[in-house]
């Protein structure tokens, strides 16, 4: 008792109001009679089990046992039985029989399979699940430094996709589920301790357990929403017993993880000096003829740093067996590698759970979560006309920072410094957040639970800009100040509730049989607003009304809303026989406002089947399969239109490209219907089928789960290209300004996924070594069955490439298309011809031709030259058109692979994850950027290893011997024969990769150490993240996303590059 | 199991079943139709949005807004293909590979998937007509039941303004790419592929919507401070252009199918032509010798200032957009893009012994030799429509410090550019744009439709072929007498016998760089004629008759059409 009351009493310095708290929650149980039994839990390694619950059986009074294992219990009659239990452990009944100390050792539980589980709607045993689940745990995440709930899924599960876009911090992650079954998207629906959510308002401290459901007998109780699959987040509540604080803290240092190589000063002289000489043979002016002396600046050094991240959770929790409480806080820091970029992310969030009397329980969740973002918007990092990037890879290696006055450098041909962009960015994008949740469970008997539950969330969203006058050169400049300011506003809630009940008939009839109803709404909306030229440039003048230019030339605001709203009824009945023979129905109906009145209910029904086969006779007399179950599902799914009013036509009149001036001032207002509708459009369905068997191998320690799938999204919404006579064309560019995608939405579509996933796990206890090795892996397949007949191209790069990407029927989607390349010329395809100015130069005449209606040859390239690409002309008549491009290979992965290691040895522990990505291929859109300058602006340093032809002067003197033996296309600033002009084959690269992803190693001080500073649990760590890449890639990085599903894989030159971290940390608990 | 089991165990079920639903019931009464039955958010629905004067006028008013679409007009059609695309002017710029599409044109190299171009004049003017085809089928709808405020004159000037537009669309289509699908009304959307109609079926509707509009509209003073508004001379210039053009393809393409139908009705152009030029309506600015203030000089001649910023809607303006700067960007502008595209380009090079020069436009649209040589000696429409050695270029050599603009010597430009000329017309001063440009394609000179000098020389040419040479000298010395009227050299002088080659040359040297000369040679069958030619770097530039008297289709709505819509044969 000693102990405890020094452990409270640093307690109340940790926070005062949670002792005041815990005070009322202890005040509650001091009703309670009898007499007191105490103990301590134990397991067989004779180690306490914390967290154990010890609960009088057939009451609802109960504790759990401290860090020790350590329990004390109020006991009314002296012939009660005690329940003891923990997770992991088989439960044991102990009667109490008057004893006052009881002693229990529990037993492993060596059916890890048996877990709990939760399902849409409720909680299932694992092992009576028949569709395909992956659970993921919340000690697996917290071990990773990542910033949000959603990078730390990355490589978690099979069949779960999680794709970093780029590497800027609070950047945006793509996760796809069994494939990209819907050309609108691949979000998957989140639900948040029952309510639909958001990932990114949670801590992954926060996280008790995440499950994944993949295929339709798992997600179709979510019905329309369920068709990219579910991620169900459930947080951590707080538990009864003795009131803990943990906190945990690490700080990790950001470096770019590769830099891209590129000139240096002298190898850019000579690269330059070559061009000039190649343009003017005659009067070729040098960059200088002394490169030795120009200085080296490595800008990809002087644009990056070592950036900080830390992160630090603090939560609090307790309560008794009526009343428990978690109260948490989280702040996580990550500054940018790329100057003037950071995010940050605080949270804060209560949860309480209570009994009220025999029948009622109620908990609320409250949520408060804000994110700061610095710098560009992610955007910025796919374009290369905008990304800081870009200018930083060509910017000239002997042009300093700044010149001797401090002022920035200005850049030999007018391009701005990349610094300048930066220095004068003041923008920040803040983000606030609310939700709030809460539930009443009722339980008027036994197996029945009526759950109501209702959620309400508002959040904000601010950006704020500000552009200050400067100038750096004739082009570089901003003459008027300006205010950019950004409101969104959202709203939601949902209502729920539905009513479980569980039963046995008989002895072997289980059922379980749910009924539901849930309701949603929600409403956005924006405003945004610029001002220019402000009074003056400091912070408190940065608003709208301090403006010296009062015309309504320089004001504009814009804004839009949009609100959906929908409702759904559903029911699912389990059955098994014997916990053997296993079988699942749900049923969903969804109505929803995006779809006109006759569309409106979409109707979602699923089936699945399971034999657990080890359970039967026949397999009692072995000891290697300790669990077998065969699985297999049928079902539907869905997915709500992309937008909402794409149903009925609209004539909308706050756009301002049709309005019109017709007497020189005042501006006319027009009307008119900007989108085709379609009243048909009706939901997007997907049919899912799965197979899947789950075994487990010796007790148990290996476990392997493999899943076929196959999952076909039948009536895709698809906006249909239509011809221009019906008034549909649309700038694709400028959709916003045009009032959105004026196409209609028609379920014309059909795409199909299917592959197979397996998941395996090894766990091994020997002596006090413990291991655990986890892997999964996935075979995808995606074919586009059906678009109605069209072909979708897009993706452009650099100033010439365009069209990259196509998604045709019979093909998956977004595959590159282009020339296929066979080398490249040499100069025996050559003969030598004297030009106007008596200039030697070879063309080559060994290739392609047709002739012209004169009978002259023509040829495919007619200014090739040695060195240059032979473009194959597919269709062989003798021109280089459209009709040679063919597909070149596509970007979408078709293998994802990964392992996760835990190692513990005495106090050591030893964690890592190593994530990897094949079959897809990138477009390296570098190479278009960074090799095809015909002005100047560095390059990459493959460039020296180009071919280079001789170049004579008019006097048919050698000047310059060129790179005949060079294997890689010609050097060619006049680009004659468009070598980096068309879309190609040379740009193809592989993007498979291994990534040594996380990497991290612990020591846990033993406990009477940390019990001098007062803590029960102490770990250090070290850890690292992105640690080694193993890719033929040569780019920044091999993993990239897109936000377009139908131009990925292309690489702008412009992204973030990821970062590589080390960091170290530290876990406490009191 | 036995029976009192049973029994509880369906007394149990029962009660749920009681429980469940009595709560599920009594929540899910609350879901109704109602609930996801909403409005969009500012907009409303088609079907009963056609009821009142305002939405009449806003539905016209969509009609115009494509004249003002980002680089549509003024740009692509104007600049590029009727111009670049010509041998009056080159594409300047950066360069051969600067935007590539507008060097294809100028090089006729283009193919049908020069999307940039292609797609977006033939989907806008699409779009436009879909807009006029809505107006016309709802307007009529509008009533004195459905707003008090209803006005039959004004609906009825509404219409014609939509016959206009439609036609004028349509028309332009057809100068493009020849014979286009006709759409006259609002179809199903699956009722739309339709192969070409014929040039002379496109003919056939235009006339009948002109006829219309003719009748419905008022004059241009009847407008009032809407000036911008198309009138009953436009309409009636517009017939004069659509007669011009199947009298020449029929006269000059006998026995080529793309223009099966169609007749020569010179008599035809020459009525409407002087409709035109006896409304009163219309004059030749400058034609008295009347001088303008301009920031250029306080001596403006007449024919330079109608392309500057103060005579937009001048008297000799028979319809033109009605651009503005509005301060706003990229597709939000109802500005023309115009004015910084063809402002001279690399002015900071120049000045590169200062760090404050200013490279504020982008040297589009050179005039080429063909053009150049074309005027007589001291013929004032030269330097007022090209820029070259020896002119003063207006340039801001230090925006930062305030207004210092001054004006340079072309030569200059010339060293730093490599360009000989640049087009003058559509020239802003730095106050009347550079100053307050806050988006960068608000220019806000009117881009020039249909012009009265343009009508006078139709009038020229219909009585010339008409075989009336002393009507025909009239018109045409109108137009030159104007011109000299605006110098002061007495050039150019008036002539005194007419053929049909100083008809060509007259609307060369008069309508240069308004992006007629490349419609003009075809319609004559001139192209091969005056286009074919070797370029300095010894590129040739070759016309293919029966190919590149038209654009292609773009290559998207031949695939979109499943093979219905084809292009022409050489495509």
């Amino acid at each position: 008792m000693k102990t405890r009351k020094r452990k409270f009493y640093q307690l109340q310095l940790f926070n005062k109001m949670a002792a005041l708290l815990i005070f009322f929650i202890l005040s509650l149980s001091a009703y309670s009679q009898g007499f007191v039994v105490s103990g301590t839990v134990v397991d067989k390694s004779n180690a306490g089990i914390p967290g154990a619950t010890v609960l009088v059986k057939g009451t609802t009074n109960g504790v759990i046992s401290d860090l020790d294992g350590k329990y004390s219990i109020r006991v009314a009659v002296k012939d009660a039985i005690l329940q003891f239990s923990s997770v992991g452990f088989l439960s044991k009944d102990v009667p109490v029989k008057g004893q006052a100390v009881i002693n229990v050792s529990l037993e492993e539980d060596l059916k890890q399979i048996d877990e709990i589980v939760v399902v849409g709607y409720g909680v299932q045993k694992k092992s009576d699940l028949t569709g395909s689940v992956s659970s993921v745990s919340g000690e697996q995440l917290t071990k990773l430094a990542v910033s949000g709930v959603d990078q730390a899924l990355q490589g978690k599960a099979a069949g779960v996709n999680v794709i970093q876009n780029t590497g800027m911090p609070g950047g945006e992650i793509s996760i796809q589920i069994r494939g990209i079954s819907s050309i609108n998207g691949t979000a998957p629906l989140v639900i948040v301790d029952g309510m639909p959510g958001s990932l990114s308002g949670i801590s992954p401290d926060n996280i008790e357990s995440i499950e994944i459901l993949k295929d339709a007998s798992s997600a179709a109780i979510y019905g329309s929403s369920g068709g990219n699959g579910v991620i169900l987040v459930t947080t951590k509540k707080g538990k009864a017993g003795k009131t803990n604080v943990s906190f945990n803290y690490y700080r990790g240092y950001q470096d770019p993880w590769k830099q891209i190589d590129v000139l240096n000063s002298q190898e850019y002289a000579e690269v330059i000096n070559y061009i000039n000489k190649y343009k003017n043979p005659n009067s070729y002016v040098p960059l200088t003829t002394q490169p030795d002396t120009l200085p080296n600046y490595n800008w990809q050094d002087i644009m990056f740093r070592t950036a900080i991240m830390e992160n630090c959770d603090l939560s609090i929790s307790g309560g008794n067996e009526n009343s428990q409480f978690l109260v948490s806080g989280n702040i996580l820091r990550q500054d940018g590698i790329l100057l003037n970029s950071g995010y940050k992310k605080y949270n804060f969030r209560i949860v309480s759970d209570h009994k009220l009397g025999k029948y009622f329980k109620v908990g609320e969740i409250v949520n408060y979560g804000q994110s700061h973002n610095e710098g560009y918007d992610e955007w910025v990092f796919r374009s290369e006309y905008n990304s800081p990037i870009t200018g930083i890879l060509k910017m000239y290696p002997y042009v300093p920072p700044y010149d001797e006055n401090g002022k920035w450098s200005i850049s030999p041909n007018g391009e701005s410094n990349p610094i300048v962009a930066l220095d004068v960015l003041d923008r920040q994008k803040n983000n606030y957040s609310v939700d709030g949740n809460a539930y009443l469970d009722i339980t008027p008997f036994k197996g029945f639970v009526f759950t109501s539950r209702i959620k309400g969330a508002i959040s904000f969203g601010v950006t704020d800009e500000f552009k200050k006058v400067y100038s750096y050169s004739p082009t570089v400049k901003n003459d008027h100040s300006e205010v950019d300011k950004e409101i969104t506003q959202y709203s939601e809630w949902t209502f729920q509730n539905f009513a479980n009940y569980n039963t046995t008939l008989g002895e072997k009839h289980n059922i379980g049989a749910m009924v539901g109803m849930e309701a949603h709404a929600d409403k956005s909306s924006n405003m945004k607003g610029l001002r220019y030229d402000v009074l003056s440039e400091i912070d408190e003048n940065q608003f709208f009304d301090a403006s010296t230019d009062n015309s309504s030339v320089a004001q504009i605001v814009t804004g839009g809303g949009d609100h959906n709203s929908n409702y759904s009824y559903f029911a699912r009945l389990n059955y098994d026989y014997a916990s053997k023979y296993l079988l699942t129905v749900n049923f969903r109906q969804d109505v929803s406002s995006r779809f006109g009145p006759s569309n409106r209910k979409g109707n979602f029904t699923s089936f699945s089947l399971g034999w657990k086969f080890s359970e039967e006779q026949f397999m009692k007399n072995q000891d290697i399969v300790s669990f077998g179950k065969l699985r297999f599902g049928y079902g539907e799914t869905g997915a709500n239109a992309p937008e909402g009013f794409r149903y009925s036509p609209e004539v909308v009149q706050n756009l301002a490209c049709l309005n019109y001036i017709f007497d020189g001032s005042t501006i006319s207002q027009g009307a008119a219907s900007v989108q085709i509708a379609n009243p048909g459009m009706k939901w997007e369905t997907m049919i899912m089928k799965n197979a899947g068997v789950d075994l487990g191998f010796f007790k148990n320690a290996f476990t392997l789960n493999i899943d076929l799938f196959e999952k076909e999204n039948v009536d895709m919404l698809y906006y249909k290209s239509l011809l221009a006579g019906t008034g549909v064309y649309q700038n694709p560019s400028y959709l916003y300004q045009l009032g959105g995608d004026a196409r209609p939405l028609m379920n014309l579509g059909q795409i199909r996924n299917s592959g197979m996933e397996i998941t395996m796990g090894y766990k091994k206890s020997l002596g006090e070594l413990k291991m655990g090795i986890d892997a999964n892996m996935t075979f995808l397949k995606n074919k586009v069955i059906d678009i109605a007949g069209d072909t979708i191209s897009q993706g452009t790069t650099g100033n010439s490439l365009k069209n990259i990407c196509r998604t045709v029927e019979g093909m998956p989607m977004s595959q590159f298309w282009g020339f296929k390349t066979d080398g490249i010329f040499s100069m025996d395809d050559a003969y030598w011809e004297t030009d106007k100015k008596g200039n030697r130069i070879p063309y080559v005449t060994n290739q392609p031709f047709s002739f012209n209606a004169k009978g002259d040859t023509v040829y495919a390239s007619p200014r090739a030259k040695p060195g240059d690409i032979r473009f194959i002309d597919r269709n062989g008549d003798g021109k280089l058109t459209d009709e040679d491009k063919t597909f070149l290979g596509s970007p979408i992965p078709t293998f994802l692979f990964s392992v996760a290691c835990n190692f513990e040895y005495k106090g050591f522990d030893f964690s890592m994850n190593i994530q990897s990505s094949w079959g897809n291929k990138i477009f390296n859109g570098a190479k278009a950027e960074l090799m095809n300058q015909d002005v100047g602006g560095n390059r990459l340093a493959t460039v020296l290893d180009q071919y280079r032809l001789p170049i004579y002067d008019s006097n048919g003197n050698l000047i310059d011997e060129g790179n005949t033996d060079a294997t890689l296309f010609r050097l060619d600033p006049k680009g004659d024969n468009q070598n980096l002009t068309r879309v190609s084959d040379i740009f193809i690269e592989d993007g498979s990769y291994v990534r040594l992803k996380n990497i991290q190693l612990g020591y846990t001080l033993p406990t009477n150490i940390s019990m001098k500073i007062g803590a029960q649990y102490l770990r250090i760590y070290l850890g690292a993240k992105n640690l080694l890449t193993f890719t033929k890639y040569s780019g920044f990085d091999p993993e990239m996303g897109s936000s377009n599903l139908l131009e990925q894989g292309i690489d702008h030159a412009a992204s973030y590059p990821q970062a590589r971290m080390i960091l170290m940390g530290i876990n406490l608990k009191f | 199991m036995n029976m009192k089991q049973f029994k509880s165990i369906c007394m149990k079920t029962m009660n749920i079943k009681y429980i469940s639903a009595a709560i599920l019931g009594l929540l899910m009464m609350a879901c109704s139709e109602d609930f996801v039955d909403l409005k969009p958010i500012a907009s409303g629905s088609e079907a009963t949005y056609y009821t009142t004067m305002t939405s009449a006028d806003q539905a016209i008013t969509a009609c115009y807004s494509n004249f003002c679409m980002e680089k549509l007009w003024d740009l692509t059609i104007m600049m590029g293909m009727g111009s670049i695309a010509s041998d009056e002017a080159e594409a300047g710029a950066g360069g051969k590979t600067d935007v590539l599409a507008y060097n294809h044109i100028d090089q006729l190299r283009h193919t049908s998937s020069e999307a940039d171009i292609f797609d977006w004049t033939w989907g806008y003017l699409y779009k436009t007509i879909n807009y006029c085809n809505v107006a016309i089928l709802r307007l009529p709808d509008i009533s004195i039941d459905s707003d008090p405020t209803y006005d039959a004159t004004l609906i009825k000037e509404r219409m014609g303004e939509a016959y206009f537009l439609r036609a004028f669309n349509y028309f332009t289509l057809s100068q493009i790419y020849g014979g286009v699908p006709v759409y006259d009304k609002i179809l199903a959307v699956d009722e739309y592929n339709k192969p070409r109609n014929s040039i002379a079926e496109v003919y056939a509707l235009i006339k009948s919507d002109l006829a219309k509009a003719i009748e419905d509209l008022p004059e241009r003073d009847g407008w009032g401070a809407d000036i911008g508004r198309a009138s009953k001379g436009a309409a009636n210039a517009l017939m004069a252009k659509v007669y011009l053009y199947e009298s020449s393809y029929a006269k000059y393409y006998t026995g080529d199918e793309r223009f099966e139908g169609l007749t020569q009705h010179w008599d035809s152009v020459s009525y409407y032509a002087r409709k035109v030029i006896n409304s009163g309506q219309y004059k030749l600015v400058g034609i008295d010798g009347e001088r303008f203030s301009t920031w250029r000089s306080d001596n403006t001649g007449g024919y330079q200032w109608i392309f500057m910023l103060a005579g937009n809607n001048s008297k000799e303006s028979v319809f033109e957009i009605q651009n503005t700067q509005d301060g706003q960007a990229w597709f939000y502008t109802r500005g023309t893009a115009l004015c910084r595209w063809t402002a001279p380009r690399k002015l900071n090079t120049i000045y590169s012994e200062t760090t404050d020069g200013v490279d504020y436009g982008w040297g589009w649209w050179s005039p080429a030799k063909a053009l150049t040589s074309a005027y007589e000696t001291g013929d004032p429409r030269y330097k007022a429509t090209v820029m070259t050695e020896g002119d003063s270029v207006l340039c801001n050599v230090a925006s930062d410090k305030g207004v210092a603009w001054r004006t340079v010597n072309f030569n200059i430009l010339k060293a730093a550019t490599g360009l000989n000329t640049l087009s003058r017309k559509y020239e802003c001063s730095y106050e009347e744009y550079w100053k307050n440009s806050k988006g960068w394609q608000d220019g806000p000179i009117h881009v020039k439709l249909i012009r009265y000098a343009d009508v006078v020389l139709f009038a020229a040419e219909a009585e010339f072929e008409m075989g009336n040479t002393d009507k025909a000298l009239e018109y045409i010395n109108m137009v030159r007498t104007r011109a000299r009227m605006s110098g002061d050299t007495g050039s150019p002088a008036n002539l005194t016998s007419i053929s049909h080659d100083d008809i060509v040359h007259e609307r060369l040297v008069e309508l240069g760089c308004e992006g007629h000369r490349f419609f003009d040679l075809v319609r004559w069958n001139l192209a091969t004629k005056y286009l074919n030619h070797t370029l300095a770097d010894g590129d040739e530039i070759v016309f293919v008759p029966g190919k590149h008297e038209f654009f292609p289709i773009p290559e998207q709505q031949i695939g979109l059409s499943n093979g219905v819509l084809k292009q022409y044969s050489g495509w």
